[in-house]
């Protein structure tokens, strides 16, 4: 079983299992996929659905688990279909207008992605201006957020190669980035909304108990939520009061 | 990153002096004029909001190394986050508040940029 990470002389430490690191390898892959296959750019004719990984279901052949693993970046992409269009000026004001970029339709991904400008009161009526601020606001800073998340991804990919896993606090700092994009992703898929929705998953801690995709999905997210705790939690005491 | 004037206070408190203003010294692009900013001057927020999945313990980390604050800052800000359903963390000008959303992001937090005018003030 994986060790929590801990602040060293060395850096920041854990131990975790080959198979514990592959699978983190792959859930931030499917992370960076996700963010790629969202990039509005270019608006070039559907690329035909990538085979062999769309009916990552626990009835395939494979390992049910490594299915639904694999299976969240494709999830995305069947969701990404019908987004295409989300180029160009967008509703309001013709092409004189500021760039503007809608939200992602894939909740997931637009929980990686948020708005940046939201309605502010009742008061602010629905004439769309807060919409139209969201899009401008997504124009400007979207894909460097992007960039910046698919970087940490990157880097903790990087960082999975050996055990035990020792980060530098840079790399650290990218790698808690990274386990809670995955962490995000993984509470679209589950419907976490509320924070019954999370006790809910919470509960959900025995290995032996994963039947299905919704309970693979929760124990991964508890898996990720407690190695994210433990690398906070060590790189807090680096901090002063 | 440390060019904003944080406020503490929800909303800011239109009579703080600067010399309350914590980290009013110590941004990195500090300007001359700091001291004599006001609310008038850094009008945009912003505003992170609470959400069941972010948890406790990043949410105060990110305050403290991001933004520099205390622990004992970061954590109330962060309680008042998850009670509350937001905090203001931070005001200033435009810019400076688009690049701390953005880096909000990039934490995975939600945050967004609010406009003074936008509540009436």
């Amino acid at each position: 079983m994986a060790r929590a990470f801990k602040s060293t002389p060395k850096g920041f430490v854990a131990d975790l299992e080959r198979a514990e690191r592959r699978l983190l390898r792959t859930l931030f892959e499917d992370v960076i996929q996700l963010l790629d296959d969202g990039r509005p750019e270019p608006p070039a004719a559907p690329a035909a659905p990538p085979a062999g990984r769309t009916d990552a279901t626990p009835g395939s052949d494979g390992d049910p688990f490594w299915d639904i693993v694999a299976g969240l970046g494709p999830l995305s992409q069947v969701q990404q279909t019908g987004t295409a269009a989300d180029v160009g000026p967008g509703p309001g004001p013709g092409p004189t207008a500021a760039p503007y970029r809608p939200a992602p339709a894939d909740p997931a991904l637009a929980r990686l992605l948020p708005d940046g400008v939201v309605g502010q009161a009742p008061a602010d009526g629905d004439d769309g201006t807060a919409d139209r601020a969201a899009g401008e606001f997504r124009a400007l800073t979207e894909d460097a957020v992007r960039r910046a998340k698919t970087q940490d991804l990157q880097r903790a990919v990087a960082a999975l190669q050996a055990n035990p896993v020792v980060l530098s606090e840079p790399e650290a700092v990218s790698f808690s980035r990274a386990l809670n994009d995955v962490r995000l992703v993984l509470s679209s898929r589950l419907g976490i909304e509320t924070e019954e929705d999370a006790e809910r998953v919470h509960d959900v801690d025995d290995w032996s108990d994963a039947t299905d995709v919704e309970s693979y999905m929760a124990l991964l997210y508890n898996f990720t939520t407690w190695l994210l705790e433990t690398l906070t939690v060590a790189l807090s005491t680096r901090l002063p009061d | 990153m440390g060019a904003m004037v944080w406020c503490s206070q929800v909303p800011v408190p239109p009579g703080a002096s600067p010399d309350q203003v914590p980290g009013g010294s110590t941004g990195l692009l500090e300007r001359p004029d700091a001291a004599q900013l006001t609310v008038v001057d850094r009008p945009w927020r912003v505003i992170v909001w609470n959400d069941p999945v972010n948890l406790m313990s990043y949410v105060s980390y990110v305050f403290r190394s991001y933004f520099g604050f205390s622990r004992e800052k970061a954590d109330r800000l962060m309680l008042q986050v998850h009670q509350e359903g937001k905090a203001i963390v931070a005001s200033g000008q435009r810019e400076e508040a688009e690049r701390h959303v953005q880096a909000m992001h990039g934490y995975g937090l939600w945050a967004t940029l609010q406009h003074e005018t936008g509540e009436g003030a």
